[in-house]
């Protein structure tokens, strides 16, 4: 006799109008399904490390806030990227431009791992730096690609752009990046 | 043979753990310094924010529905809010609107709204009938609509109050500065009289 088949996991989709309905697991399931992706982006877009816990409360508020607003025309994840892209332009608007890079989110590595077994690398740090002194739209583009694997057709969906032109800021990105890492 | 935009397209998916290189494109990158590049800095962004400490999601997800709910109860407090002096003020406008539709009624002239001051309790002339009598001011006339409070209040309460005694011993008091002024018999003033009698002589020759 075999076990009953696991049901399939709700989509985002579902979370969204289970959440909508008022039930607090719902949002605490899509909170634990892209949270973290959500701190990389604001990490790598400049966020300072101590920063980021708040970015992303304030990412998924704004979020929830406005979940009516998400039609499902681009991934949830999407959605959040652009959501904590608007909120990173808002907060360096607030900073009159202030760098968001502390020199001292170098070491945050250091200190997540005592051992230095996953020290950043310096390269790491470079490309981040490199990130921050990009375009907004190119640095979007490009970590939408490279962190989380979205084709262009979903990235220009998410960004309000075509195929096209994703794929045109992706090639800028990285022809900028490779300039200013070198 | 692999170009430079296939590897670069591939790159994304295989720093995600998503796909091997195939030989083929090891062996481009092997011998393209360009791509060597290119993927040196995608797959060192593909691995940033990899060691941030792990969001915890109850508590993120409670915090965040917990400020919708109080930001939701806020907006509902501001729209009771505004409604309540919407109606007030609303109410306001009505009042006035009615107390002029009467008043205009009051005066169909076009004249004043408000009435003509009352008259106000005097002390006549020494002599005359009503020396130790006071006034009073007309009664509002309430068939005209209603008339402002300063109108409605005269005379004073506080001299209505007064009883009969107390008022003439006022009157009385008010009148003693003046009482001898009936006294001084002014020289009669005839040289006008003088004057005009010889102008008229003179004219009539």
């Amino acid at each position: 006799m075999s076990a009953p088949p696991t049901p399939d996991p709700p989509t985002d989709a579902a979370l969204a109008a289970a959440y909508r309905l008022g039930d607090q697991r719902a949002a605490s399931e899509l909170v634990r399904r892209h949270a973290g992706a959500v701190s990389r982006f604001l990490y790598s877009s400049g966020a300072s490390a101590s920063d980021v816990e708040d970015l992303v409360q304030e990412t998924f508020f704004r979020a929830f806030r406005g979940l009516s607003g998400w039609r499902g025309q681009t991934s949830m994840r999407s959605w959040l990227f652009t959501i904590g892209g608007n909120l990173l332009r808002d907060e360096f608007r607030k900073s009159k431009g202030r760098k968001m890079l502390p020199l001292e989110d170098r070491d945050v590595a250091d200190r997540a791992d005592p051992h230095g077994n996953l020290a950043a690398s310096e390269a790491e740090e470079r490309v981040r730096e490199g990130l921050a002194r990009l375009p907004r739209l190119q640095r979007e583009v490009f970590l939408m690609r490279v962190q989380q694997g979205s084709g262009y057709e979903e990235i220009a969906a998410a960004l309000g752009t075509t195929p096209g032109a994703a794929r045109v800021h992706y090639h800028h990105a990285v022809k900028r990046l490779k300039e200013l890492v070198r | 043979m692999t170009t430079c935009t296939q590897l670069s397209d591939r790159m994304p998916e295989v720093a995600l753990g998503q796909a091997p290189w195939t030989a083929d494109e090891e062996r481009h990158l092997a011998t393209c310094g360009d791509c060597r590049a290119e993927w040196a800095i995608v797959a060192a962004a593909s691995r940033l924010g990899a060691t941030l400490a792990p969001v915890d999601p109850d508590p993120t997800a409670a915090r965040v529905t917990e400020r919708i709910r109080h930001e939701q109860m806020r907006s509902q407090v501001r729209v009771r809010r505004f409604a309540l002096l919407a109606g007030l003020a609303a109410a306001a406008v009505l009042a006035v609107a009615v107390w002029a539709g009467r008043a205009g009624r009051g005066s169909p002239t076009g004249g004043p709204i408000f009435p003509a001051p009352a008259p106000v309790a005097t002390t006549p002339p020494r002599g005359s009938a009503g020396d130790s009598q006071v006034q009073p001011a007309p009664e509002p006339n309430l068939a005209q609509g209603p008339m402002p409070s300063a109108a409605l209040e005269l005379p004073m309460p506080e001299l209505d109050s007064l009883p009969a005694e107390a008022l003439d011993s006022m009157l009385q008091a008010l009148d003693e500065p003046l009482a001898h002024v009936g006294s001084y018999d002014l020289p009669p003033d005839e040289s006008g009289d003088r004057e005009l009698e010889q102008v008229l002589a003179g004219l009539e020759g």
